[in-house]
């Protein structure tokens, strides 16, 4: 029998924080002190999520973002842009080895994936997983820098629109992978809060309509974030074929996730500047 | 499939190439084909110092964001800053251009440590084999 999962709502917080702990989950999983997590949470702030490679000065438009009153935040994990709003955010910390199969990052994308698609298929959504293929993208238009507009491997898909949009983080022992599910959505505000070359605007937040899904979208009834919770944490553990229980968050998390916080997520070096420059920067703190 | 046989490697998918008392290290071709394109390599500062096992750096592919490990103990004395800018290098040639760091060693003896080519090899296969 394998051991339980920790399930645990942090409910809506602020950006910087709900990244901090992501981060603070995952580095006490590696270090073997706490069990494999489902956790979900939710933004108090409509927030636009980059990946940790993206470049915030040339792909965000910072001023709309103000302006919008959208947050701005760099996320540990890779990939494109992400609007966070009224949406269940879903991470799960995990081991790198699987009790009963192999354990490549594609295999951890499908397992999890399965895992969403249960639990949106338990809702009465007609959810396909999707197989590796190239989504076709307007010839003449840039590439989009938003996430949900490209479906890649085993991702979730209902009528060919992305339903979640998901990415990855590998450490030495455990992974952490959380992605976004939104309840409703809005593409215009996407697309004025990033760079796009005004003439492409329009047409990227038309293509959205195509490729970019919505659970409240396509769902018969209304599905409410218990619903959704709920759903999740049943898909995992059918998937999974562990049993969720309620835990709480460490103080040790706790401890961890503020420190990160207040060093790196709160910071304009990481958030704007990048994890290169994040980095050198603290390293000028420490020999002070 | 390659692996090299005059590399050691790690659990990590890292390689590491002796040159005197300096190891040369990159990401294996199982590393670079699991991960598939690679968009971004970040590399340490020269001169840092680092522990094995310490993270060195970051790739980033378009299905994850990896940690690098250090495969010895030492200081970095040179990084393939080129990666930045061209960071398919890992991909089309993990073992020659798409090498990432070097390490001056403060102790050469932890190369003999890591795994052998064979032994990589049968690690490997248990990683992507149902169990």
């Amino acid at each position: 029998m394998q051991q339980p999962w920790r399930f645990v709502d942090t409910g809506a917080r602020d950006a910087a924080s709900n990244m901090a702990l992501d981060e603070a989950l995952l580095v006490r999983h590696e270090a073997g002190a706490t069990p494999p997590t489902l956790r979900v949470y939710g933004w108090c702030q409509p927030t636009l999520s980059l990946g940790y490679a993206q470049n915030a000065q040339q792909e965000v438009d910072l001023a709309a973002c103000r302006t919008q009153g959208v947050a701005v935040i760099r996320r540990p994990t890779g990939g494109r842009a992400v609007l966070h709003d009224q949406e269940v955010t879903y991470s799960v910390v995990m081991p790198l080895t699987l009790a009963d199969g192999p354990y490549t990052i594609t295999e951890h994308y499908r397992r999890i994936g399965m895992a969403l698609a249960a639990a949106l298929q338990a809702l009465g959504l007609p959810v396909q997983l999707a197989r590796p293929q190239v989504r076709a993208a307007p010839t003449h238009a840039p590439a989009s820098p938003a996430c949900f507009a490209a479906l890649s491997r085993y991702e979730l898909s209902v009528a060919g629109k992305k339903m979640v949009g998901s990415a990855q983080k590998r450490a030495q022992r455990a992974l952490l992978q959380h992605g976004s599910i939104p309840l409703w959505m809005d593409r215009q505000r996407l697309f004025q809060c990033l760079r796009v070359p005004p003439e492409y605007r329009a047409e990227f937040v038309q293509a959205a309509y195509r490729t970019m899904g919505a659970v409240n979208e396509v769902a018969a009834r209304p599905v409410s974030l218990t619903a959704l919770h709920e759903a999740l944490r049943q898909g995992f553990g059918a998937t999974f074929g562990v049993e969720l229980v309620d835990m709480p968050i460490s103080s040790e998390e706790w401890r961890l996730a503020q420190h990160l916080r207040a060093t790196k997520y709160a910071t304009d070096a990481w958030n704007l500047d990048g994890a290169a420059a994040w980095r050198s920067s603290q390293r000028s703190v420490r020999s002070l | 499939m390659e692996f090299p046989a005059n590399l050691r490697y790690t659990k990590e998918h890292e390689w590491a190439r002796q040159e005197g008392n300096r190891v040369v290290v990159g990401i294996t071709d199982y590393a670079q084909k699991e991960l598939g394109d690679i968009v971004f390599v970040e590399l340490p500062e020269v001169g840092i110092t680092l522990a094995a096992t310490d993270t060195f750096g970051v790739v980033e592919s378009v299905k994850a964001v990896s940690d690098l490990y250090a495969p010895v103990s030492g200081t970095i004395v040179e990084a393939n800053i080129i990666l930045e800018d061209q960071p398919e290098l890992v991909n089309a040639s993990p073992y020659g251009q798409g090498w990432m760091i070097v390490i001056e060693a403060a102790f050469i003896e932890e190369l003999q440590q890591l795994l052998t080519a064979a032994e990589y090899q049968a690690y490997v296969a248990q990683e992507k084999s149902s169990r």
